[in-house]
């Protein structure tokens, strides 16, 4: 076997799909659906969590398995195949039409996330803070984040969906959607801070 | 600028960092420096725990969602014609 191993700055990667990779691209299309089967909860996850519609996640995953077949002649193992993958959903989700009930495409600015000083942060943190984790979150509470995440403009929605919910790494992130490190934490950064606004909006409502 | 002793522009610069922070993607130098200064700030110390929290409860909440009925069927039919150049 050749360059089963990536090698990413001094890290050695392994990539568990490499063989099976490999053998469809030496002929053996007919195993592509292993990949399929084996990937398509977690891009219909990542659809979901992109777009909101289950309607909108299927399209998601059914072009990207498309895409992924039409192109996987193509890969070249400079990053894991998993990667190179989400790459492929992450542009076949940018292309896609904005949905007219979401985020409007903007940037984020920390300004607007900034405590002026008229307002500084409590200096004791917020029961939603303190309280053990699993006895905060409920089925309402996951709706809420499913759709403050959603109401982030995408480029954002991206970053924090691929850090903090894929499972992905800042550098992984910023691999697959071809932006740099820095802009990567930039993004996450801003997500996370209109995120933690809406949760604020949510308890302060609820207390 | 200060509030309870503190200098605001040390707040404001820590406010830029709290995610790599969190991330533990700081230095060693860097990082230290935050714990500082959050074991001082009650302020910053409330906007890391509640930014933890964000985090965790973005994480947590990030679960499987059930595939509609038949759709595996759907991409199975979707890759066979592919592949058939159909
Ligand atoms: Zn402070």
């Amino acid at each position: 076997m050749i360059r089963q191993e990536i090698m990413s700055g001094k890290k050695t990667i392994r990539d568990e799909d490499f063989e099976l990779v490999q053998a469809i691209n030496s002929g053996r299309t007919e195993l592509f659906q292993q990949l399929v089967e084996k990937y398509q909860q977690k891009l219909y996850n990542f659809g979901m969590r992109m777009c909101g519609e289950p309607r909108d996640a299927e399209d998601l995953v059914q072009e990207t398995f498309l895409n992924v077949f039409r192109y996987l002649k193509g890969f070249r193992y400079e990053t894991r195949f998993k990667n190179w993958m989400y790459r492929v959903a992450t542009t076949t989700c940018l292309k896609a039409k904005r949905k007219p009930k979401h985020a409007p495409d903007r940037e984020l600015s920390l300004e607007e996330f900034m405590p002026g000083e008229g307002d500084l942060p409590p200096d004791q943190a917020p029961g939603w803070a303190k309280k053990p984790l699993d006895q905060l979150l409920n089925q309402e509470l996951a709706g809420h984040i499913r759709k403050a995440i959603i109401e982030l403009p995408k480029n954002y929605r991206m970053v924090v969906v691929l850090r903090d919910q894929e499972g992905f790494s800042t550098e992984e992130t910023a691999q697959i959607l071809d932006i740099s490190v820095a802009n990567t934490k930039v993004r996450l950064h801003r997500a996370r801070l209109f995120l933690r606004e809406k949760l604020k909006g949510y308890f302060d409502h609820d207390a | 600028m200060t509030h309870n002793g503190h200098d605001h522009h040390k707040c404001m610069a820590l406010f830029e960092k709290m995610s790599e922070y969190i991330d533990h993607e700081l230095d060693d130098d860097a990082r230290a420096q935050v714990e500082a200064h959050i074991r001082d700030c009650c302020h910053c110390h409330t906007c890391y725990e509640t930014l933890q929290r964000t985090v965790d409860l973005c994480r947590s909440s990030a679960e499987d969602y059930p595939l509609p009925d038949t759709f595996a069927e759907k991409l199975r039919e979707l890759i066979e014609s592919a592949d058939q150049g159909v």
